[in-house]
């Protein structure tokens, strides 16, 4: 099904808590598999995808390195505030290998808040987050 | 830019000097705590610090760790996370060389894959007539770990800055290195 967390689309990314010039936020919904986000040292890490209306999401896919566990929240109001949890997982370590992680969501959603409460290193790097579902009209 | 956050913590046995070393690189200097007050927890200071040639800063968040065996259990339950360390002994107090050994212990089970960025720290070098552990026993110890070693005495403001830059700079290839990996998958 199509990814609808693009910039394309008008997906942002409107909050994160590390960022390189040189890996900006934005390379998670640039539908590119090769550009990336890292965090820059600590946990947690967390950052917002915020969507330009709201949509129906069924999945959520989380692909990145060296992520330990994470926490995923939904935000249905058009402001991003009022989150509720979605899961929270822990996810099996592979030596310096993309993990890809789904998540099954069903509800509509306006903003995903992702908090990655820790690495398997100091670092983590994210190089996609996309979501499946409908838009609604 | 690239600014880089760690934590750092300093541990050590207790008088070694882990407070005044914290305060005075803290301080650039200017202070120097000369009446002696027991650290019974965690201070946290944080300071950051330009990586040499590069664009980038590291933010140390430094953890001064009190050293009383009486409350390692409470300190240590706060170093989850470890990303550096300095590990400091007195020069004028062998005991506080070799429980390095045990303090390197603890950080290790503290640390991301047993993965140690750190650096050996001898202080109170100014006490000269007391000194009783000399520089090859010192450095000895921090080349068996593979840990960098400095001698330096936070009263005097010497060589205070180094161990905290060369922590900083491990830090920052350990993120280089990190970022060459993530390119590649």
């Amino acid at each position: 099904m199509a990814n609808l967390a693009l910039s394309s689309a008008g997906v942002s990314v409107i909050l994160a808590t590390s960022s390189d010039d040189g890996f900006p936020p934005e390379n998670m919904i640039d539908g590119d598999p090769q550009t990336f986000w890292v965090t820059t040292g600590l946990y947690p890490q967390e950052f917002i995808v915020s969507f330009p209306a709201k949509v129906n999401a069924d999945t959520v896919s989380i692909q990145g390195v060296n992520i330990k566990t994470l926490e995923i929240y939904k935000g249905i109001n058009s402001k991003p505030t009022d989150f509720e949890q979605i899961c929270s997982k822990e996810i099996e370590r592979k030596e310096n290998e993309n993990v890809t992680e789904n998540i099954q969501v069903n509800s509509p959603i306006t903003h995903l808040k992702i908090i990655i409460t820790n690495g398997y290193d100091h670092f983590v790097a994210i190089s996609s987050v996309a979501v499946t579902g409908s838009a609604i009209n | 830019m690239t600014l880089l956050r760690a934590k750092c913590i300093i541990a050590g046995d207790d008088t070694v000097g882990k407070s005044a070393l914290t305060q005075v690189f803290h301080s650039d200097g200017t202070h120097y705590p000369k009446n002696y007050l027991m650290t019974t927890g965690i201070e946290l200071i944080v300071k950051s610090i330009t990586v040499p040639n590069t664009k980038a800063t590291v933010e140390l968040y430094i953890y001064d760790s009190g050293g009383k065996e009486m409350f390692s259990d409470h300190v240590i339950s706060n170093w989850d996370g470890i990303d550096v360390f300095l590990l400091v002994f007195d020069v004028t107090n062998p005991q506080s060389l070799i429980n390095c050994e045990k303090w390197l212990e603890r950080i290790k089970d503290k640390s991301y894959n047993n993965h140690l960025m750190g650096a050996v720290v001898a202080n109170k070098i100014d006490l000269k007539g007391r000194r009783d552990v000399d520089t090859n026993a010192g450095s000895e110890f921090a080349k068996k770990h593979n840990l960098e070693y400095f001698e330096c005495s936070a009263k005097e403001n010497l060589n205070i800055e180094e161990p905290f830059k060369a922590i900083a700079q491990s830090f920052h290839s350990h993120y280089e290195e990190c970022l060459e990996k993530f390119k590649c998958v």
